[in-house]
């Protein structure tokens, strides 16, 4: 609500003097005309009341007095009369409207009267015309404001001098706020919370905009802060992702970053079950990966040094250390991995998130290490159809046998060599394939085993494997090709 | 109880009238002083009641009609009263037994003394408003319903008018223009009526009352406005410093404000007084604190001394005060004649007991 | 009219007379205080001999010489050296109730009157005739006092409407009675028939004490071989011109204070504050307006006789440097006697034994006077004393006062060492020099004027034409009082509505100033 002064020190209204001592404070609410004195014992609270010209003339006479105690007793704040020179009001009149702080402005007697109180009608904001207009000024500052990447502290102040109302950002929208929402999180709201009327309307036009351009700013912000945490992660999933040989460039590139590649790494591979069904698209299921790793990242940091990289539809967390981590590095990576777990449940509740954790190993190819096995326990545990949250590495077992002959890139030849004919039925029916043969050398030969656990028939099974088998030109009879398959088909799932 | 007024009684008199003439009526002053001359030449005057006459005694209320400007340069010569009496009589058919002031309030509370005086005739302890006001049908005369008629004005050349007037109102239209041919001012007489009318018709006792005022004044031993307030059963409004007057003439007729800055015990307080001729309505913070019929009259603070409208000036130390009027003025026919409405103040008059009470 | 080199300001106050010498620019070279003398001619001779000597003065400069007497105001109120006046009053068959000094105290009219009448005649409000002038009902009555009366004092109503009649009638008097002196009462007073021809007797009365001083004067100027152009100051602290005087004596009635106002805005430089006036036996306090003294609205009386006259508008109180002091610490009483002149014998400060309000302000420290230490066994009552009259000057400042806010306070004459630099209702408290001849120099310094208070009718010009007529008649009165034209501008000029009047008329006052007719601007610009 505009006080009195400040609605005479609009340019629309220049000529309007105060001449009372007192009551430049006081808030108007509203403007009315009155062409007797009889008329201001009419006017509502925390109004203006304009005198007509005749009325004006006789304001010495000892009815204004009346008029303004009845006035007074209303609670009008100001009473305004056209005067030729400045308004002298009697000393009785000045006496009245001081103590019951009301405001006396002398108005110049060139003013027309009826755009004299549409002016006053606009600065104290009671039609949508001003409130149009403030929502434009509003949104001119949110925007320029987004520009020059302001603070939201910034942002409220200027909307709320634009919209003539105070603007705060709070926990509480109030009736009038709209939300600020930074990676699909609600952090706040900016709400104005003494506005009303027409005014309230334009409020809302302008806050959603200013809480979507604070939604963005924030998110640049996090961005840039994260920037350098990015570019890791990329270097990382180029590591992982890379078969070739680490060239120099790469080892640069971590040294500028400041990744201590050659030190001991743990990595905990996160990968969501429903990942195809959380997500409405790629992109959404890419967002929802991007937001996971957020979470994961922040749950898992303060227990080590942890960096997150994202690969193919997973999340890898790799915890570096300069020295060696001992024996209970993966036990550590495994809490740390159900703590990410659990933030992860709670932030976003609709993905099912499953964690691999491999065993600590040095310098680059060690961090492909652990990175292979963190997938590798994931894929057994699918596989063996396990649905424990974390699964670690089993460091002593079969699977490191089996993941370091996978490591060496004969292993990995042979293994594309073998299953080159299933390949070339193209995905998704390779996959099938090699899974149906995987099962099945799992199960030892045992097609209704096999047919359980794919949720099979079993002719379906036997069908497929003698397909399977004529493609490979292989003889499942024999021991040693059966050993090379399964092996073949395990080292492949992995990928 | 009849009353030979001597010299204490009459400057005493004077006072009283100043302060029952509400700030008009005219300069008591000249009216002493041509009563005093009257002393000083054929005797006293005497001072009856009407239950000391007979009932068909013929009563001449009486006095001057006109600008008091005029009054101060052109004093009276005495005789007037005379002139009025003799025509009267001779309208009538009918002795006139005594005089009585229309307005004992200002000057002409003292003029028809004057006039009996030389006469040998008494005048009546009662008179026709009991204050001071402008208009000739303002009496409690008119509210009794007595004829007005027949008016008689004469100057101090001797030139004689007589009006059979149709109304109050005719009356004091014919007179006031008349009053300007005789050069601003004349003594005129209207609503004759008999001792037994008159017990119903005036406001009784008002010479009385305003002697006892003018000897309250006179030898008070403390304050002397609270002495007079004793006396006229009145209300002090204010106490202080006049800091604003402003007079408007329109038609001839002066109407003003004043504001007064309380002081003492009335600091912080500010009261405005509208002013015609007389005082006619206290206000504070634009409340009533006193009406018209009430009589308001500004008293020199320091000798208490009744201050006519005209005298008024910045600086001066005053205190206001307010008396109840003759009851007859508050019915509805006496205030349709003389309230606030007929001054032409928009609201409603209320007694001045009720207001005073209010604001304790 | 010489050239204006050095003028001589001489005042009569009631305790002291006071005479001051001015250069052409205002310098005050030599000053003198003697104790007024019961006959006032001696004081004034002694104060006149004292300034003179003063080292370094050449007296031969001396071209103008001012005086303000109060010998008007005591021969009114010791009956003395009074002219018998013949009082013709033109208004009959009107104003026979109350005959001419009809409120007169009786040893007064005695000493004054010749005889009285009232003559038909007089002017209505609105010019017309009130009758016919009867100009052989005054030759009647001249012949009745011829021989017995040394002036006349004739007085029409409505005089200030029209002075016709007063004109004819003064015409009859010349060819009855030859060249006697006659005052007309539309020269003297306004409206208000009584105190105006109050005044016009009043002034019949007093040619012959202003003779009587203005040959004083001469005789003590030309005892020390001078003969300076003489002016008397008016009431309302301006100057006349000798021969002005001595036909309107009675304006300098009340010539006192306003000198006293008129010297303190001139030695400030103030136009607008309050001025208090300490003298040995009373404090005047007085208000400067526009650099004049503010005029009280009630005529004054004059030894008892209502007059219509504006004097300055004073509160005067008791308390004076020689009021005299009884009681003690807890109830003091101030005055109202003092020992006057006699404060140099008298006062405990100078070996005397009456406590006075002098020996009060030594005592709280406010100057330095005599011997202090004579103060320490009366230091209670002196100091109960202080503080009594502190708020007794503080009341009659807060009367004087006519707006809200605290003014300038100029404080002059010899007992303003009383007064105290702080006060309730004042904001600054200024001392000048001299401060103890300001009524001296206030005479010396100021400017001739004339003044017109009558009722004007529109004519086709109007208002605005009434208002010119007024302004340019008063503006020959000050030329005819002595002021140098080129340098008269009107200082005042009020209008009144008449109350009750239909027909267009109004009151007007108006007055004019300029310096004096000399090579010098007026002081008084504001």
């Amino acid at each position: 609500m505009p006080s009195v002064d400040a609605i005479i020190a609009s340019p629309q209204l220049a000529g309007l003097e105060r001449v009372s001592h007192g009551g430049g404070g006081r808030d108007i609410r509203d403007v009315r005309l009155a062409e007797q004195f009889a008329d201001l014992g009419q006017a509502p609270a925390d109004s203006i009341v304009v005198l007509g010209r005749s009325a004006s003339a006789e304001a010495t006479d000892y009815r204004f007095d009346m008029g303004l105690r009845w006035a007074a007793l209303q609670g009008v704040a100001a009473v305004a009369a056209y005067s030729g020179s400045r308004w002298r009001p009697t000393a009785t009149a000045a006496d009245i409207a001081e103590r019951s702080g009301m405001a006396l402005i002398s108005v110049p007697g060139q003013a027309e009267i009826t755009g004299l109180i549409r002016a006053i009608r606009r600065e104290i904001g009671g039609t949508a015309e001003v409130a149009l207009a403030r929502a434009e000024a509003g949104i001119a500052a949110v925007n320029r404001l987004e520009q020059q990447g302001a603070s939201l502290a910034a942002m409220c102040q200027e909307v709320s001098q634009a919209l003539g109302t105070p603007v705060e950002f709070s926990p509480d929208p109030g009736a009038v706020g709209a939300a600020v929402v930074t990676s699909q999180v609600t952090v706040g709201y900016i709400a104005a919370p003494a506005v009303t009327g027409d005014l309230a309307v334009a409020a809302r036009i302008v806050l959603h905009a200013a809480a979507a351009a604070a939604g963005r700013i924030y998110d640049a912000e996090r961005r840039s802060r994260e920037l350098p945490v990015r570019s890791r992660g990329q270097l990382l999933a180029e590591l992982l992702i890379s078969e070739a040989a680490l060239g120099e460039d790469l080892l640069d590139r971590a040294r500028q970053l400041g990744v201590p590649l050659t030190g001991w790494h743990v990595a905990v591979r996160l990968e969501a079950d429903n990942l195809d069904d959380a997500g409405r698209d790629e992109v959404h299921r890419f967002e929802l990966l991007e937001a996971a790793g957020q979470v994961a990242l922040q749950a898992a940091t303060g227990s080590g040094t942890w960096y997150l990289s994202s690969v193919s539809r997973a999340i890898v967390l790799i915890s570096m250390s300069a020295s060696d981590p001992g024996p209970q590095a993966g036990a550590r990576a495994a809490r740390a991995a159900e703590r990410v777990l659990e933030a992860a449940r709670e932030r976003l509740p609709r993905l099912r998130l499953r964690a691999g954790v491999g065993a600590a190993h040095q310098g680059p190819l060690g961090l492909r290490a652990s990175a292979a096995e963190a997938r590798a326990a994931l894929a057994a545990a699918r596989a063996a159809g396990r649905n424990d949250p974390v699964v670690a590495h089993d460091a002593t077992g079969v699977q490191r046998m089996l993941l370091e002959w996978y490591a060496s890139d004969s292993a990995r030849s042979s293994v594309r060599e073998l299953l080159a004919p299933l390949e070339r039925l193209g995905s998704p029916r390779a996959e099938t394939a090699i899974r149906t043969l995987a099962v099945y050398l799992d199960e030892q030969g045992s097609a209704v085993r096999a047919a359980q656990k794919l949720h099979l028939h079993r002719n379906a099974v036997t069908y497929r494997l003698r397909q399977i088998s004529h493609l490979l030109e292989a003889d499942l009879a024999d021991c040693d090709q059966r050993l090379a398959l399964q092996l073949a088909c395990r080292a492949r799932l992995l990928q | 109880m009849k009353r030979l007024l001597d010299e204490p009684a009459l400057r005493a008199l004077a006072r009283g009238c100043a302060v029952l003439g509400t700030g008009g009526g005219g300069d008591p002053r000249i009216g002493l002083l041509l009563a005093l001359q009257s002393l000083e030449e054929v005797g006293p005057t005497e001072l009856v009641d009407l239950d000391d006459l007979p009932d068909d005694a013929l009563i001449m209320p009486c006095g001057m009609v006109g600008a008091p400007t005029v009054h101060i340069e052109k004093i009276e010569n005495g005789g007037e009263g005379a002139v009025l009496r003799e025509h009267l009589e001779r309208l009538t058919g009918r002795e006139v037994a005594a005089l009585m002031p229309a307005e004992i309030g200002g000057s002409n509370g003292l003029l028809p003394l004057c006039w009996a005086g030389r006469m040998g005739l008494p005048v009546v302890d009662a008179d026709g408003m009991g204050r001071a006001f402008p208009l000739i049908p303002q009496v409690t005369m008119h509210l009794a319903g007595v004829d007005p008629n027949p008016g008689v004005m004469t100057d101090e050349r001797g030139n004689v008018l007589v009006f059979s007037a149709v109304s109050g109102e005719w009356m004091e239209r014919l007179e006031r223009s008349a009053a300007v041919e005789f050069g601003g001012a004349g003594a005129a007489t209207e609503y004759t009526m008999t001792v037994g009318q008159a017990r119903d018709a005036t406001v009784r006792g008002t010479f009385t009352l305003a002697i006892r005022i003018g000897e309250a004044l006179t030898s008070a031993v403390g304050d002397p406005i609270a002495a007079v307030l004793a006396v006229a059963g009145g209300y002090p409004l204010m106490s202080g410093k006049v800091t604003d007057v402003e007079r408007r003439t329109t038609k001839g007729f002066v109407r003003g404000s004043v504001v007064i800055e309380g002081l003492g015990d009335d600091s912080g307080r500010l009261l405005r007084l509208e002013i015609q001729n007389e005082n006619l309505v206290a206000l504070e913070q634009g409340t009533v604190l006193a009406s018209v019929p009430d009589l308001i009259t500004v008293l020199d603070t320091e000798t208490a001394d009744a201050i006519p409208t005209e005298r008024v000036r910045y600086g001066q130390r005053v205190t206001v005060i307010a008396m109840p009027c003759a009851p007859v003025w508050r019915s509805d026919f006496g205030l349709r004649m003389a309230g606030p409405r007929a001054f032409g103040y928009d609201f409603d008059y209320v007694p001045v007991e009720e207001l005073a009470g209010a604001s304790a | 009219m010489p050239a204006l080199d050095y003028r001589l300001g001489i005042d009569v106050g009631g305790t002291n007379t006071d005479a001051v010498i001015l250069d052409r620019s205002d310098h005050v070279l030599a000053k003198a205080k003697v104790p007024t003398t019961p006959d006032v001619t001696g004081g004034i001779v002694a104060a006149l001999d004292a300034v003179i000597a003063t080292d370094g003065i050449d007296a031969a400069r001396i071209t103008h010489a001012m005086l303000g007497t109060t010998h008007a105001t005591n021969a009114v109120l010791e009956r003395r050296r009074l002219h018998r006046v013949a009082v013709i009053r033109i208004g009959a068959p009107a104003t026979l109730g109350v005959r001419p000094m009809f409120e007169w105290p009786a040893d007064l009219t005695a000493v004054v009157s010749a005889g009285a009448t009232v003559v038909p005649g007089g002017i209505e409000f609105d010019g017309r005739d009130l009758s016919p002038f009867d100009g052989d009902a005054v030759a009647r009555f001249l012949a009745t006092v011829a021989g017995r009366c040394d002036g006349v004092a004739i007085t029409s109503v409505f005089a200030p409407v029209s002075p016709r009649h007063e004109l004819l009638a003064a015409e009859v008097v010349k060819r009855e009675l030859g060249e006697v002196h006659v005052s007309l009462s539309h020269e003297i007073g306004s409206v208000g028939l009584l105190e105006r021809e109050n005044a016009t007797i009043l002034n019949a009365a007093l040619t012959r004490v202003a003779g009587d001083v203005a040959r004083a004067l001469d005789q003590a100027l030309a005892a020390h071989s001078l003969s300076p152009v003489t002016f008397f100051a008016q009431n309302d602290g301006t100057l006349m011109a000798l021969d002005h005087a001595l036909r309107y004596p009675v304006l300098t009635i009340g010539s006192g204070p306003a000198n006293s106002i008129r010297g303190a805005a001139f030695l400030t430089g103030r136009t607008d504050a309050l001025v208090a006036d300490a003298g040995g036996t009373s404090t005047d306090v007085g208000v400067l307006v526009n650099g004049f003294p503010r005029e009280s609205s009630q005529g004054v009386e004059i030894g008892g006789i209502r007059t219509n006259f504006r004097m300055p508008d004073l509160v005067t109180i008791a308390l004076g440097g020689g009021t005299v002091l009884s009681g003690d610490g807890q109830d003091v009483t101030l005055g109202p006697q003092s020992v006057g002149y006699r404060l140099l014998d008298e006062a405990l400060i100078f070996g005397g034994s009456t406590p006075t309000l002098t020996d009060a302000a030594v005592a709280i420290g406010r100057t330095r006077l005599g011997d202090p230490a004579r103060t320490r066994p009366r230091r209670e009552l002196l100091e109960a004393a202080a503080r009594a009259a502190d708020t007794r000057l503080a009341e009659a400042i807060d009367r004087v006062k006519t707006a809200r806010g605290d003014l300038t306070l100029i404080a002059v004459g010899g007992g303003s060492v009383l007064i105290p630099d702080q006060l309730p209702g004042v904001s600054e408290v200024l001392r000048p020099d001299h401060f103890d001849a300001a009524n001296a120099i206030g005479a010396a310094i100021a400017s001739v004027s004339g003044q017109v208070d009558r009722i004007f009718q529109f004519g086709p010009g109007g208002r605005k034409a009434a208002l010119d007529e007024a302004s340019a008649e008063a503006r020959d009165h000050a030329v005819a009082a002595g002021a140098d034209p080129a340098t008269v501008e009107i200082v005042e000029l009020e209008e009144i509505p008449l109350a009750y009047l239909t027909s267009p008329a109004v009151r007007i006052r108006a007055k004019a100033a300029g310096a004096l007719g000399g090579l010098h601007a007026p002081a008084t610009t504001g």
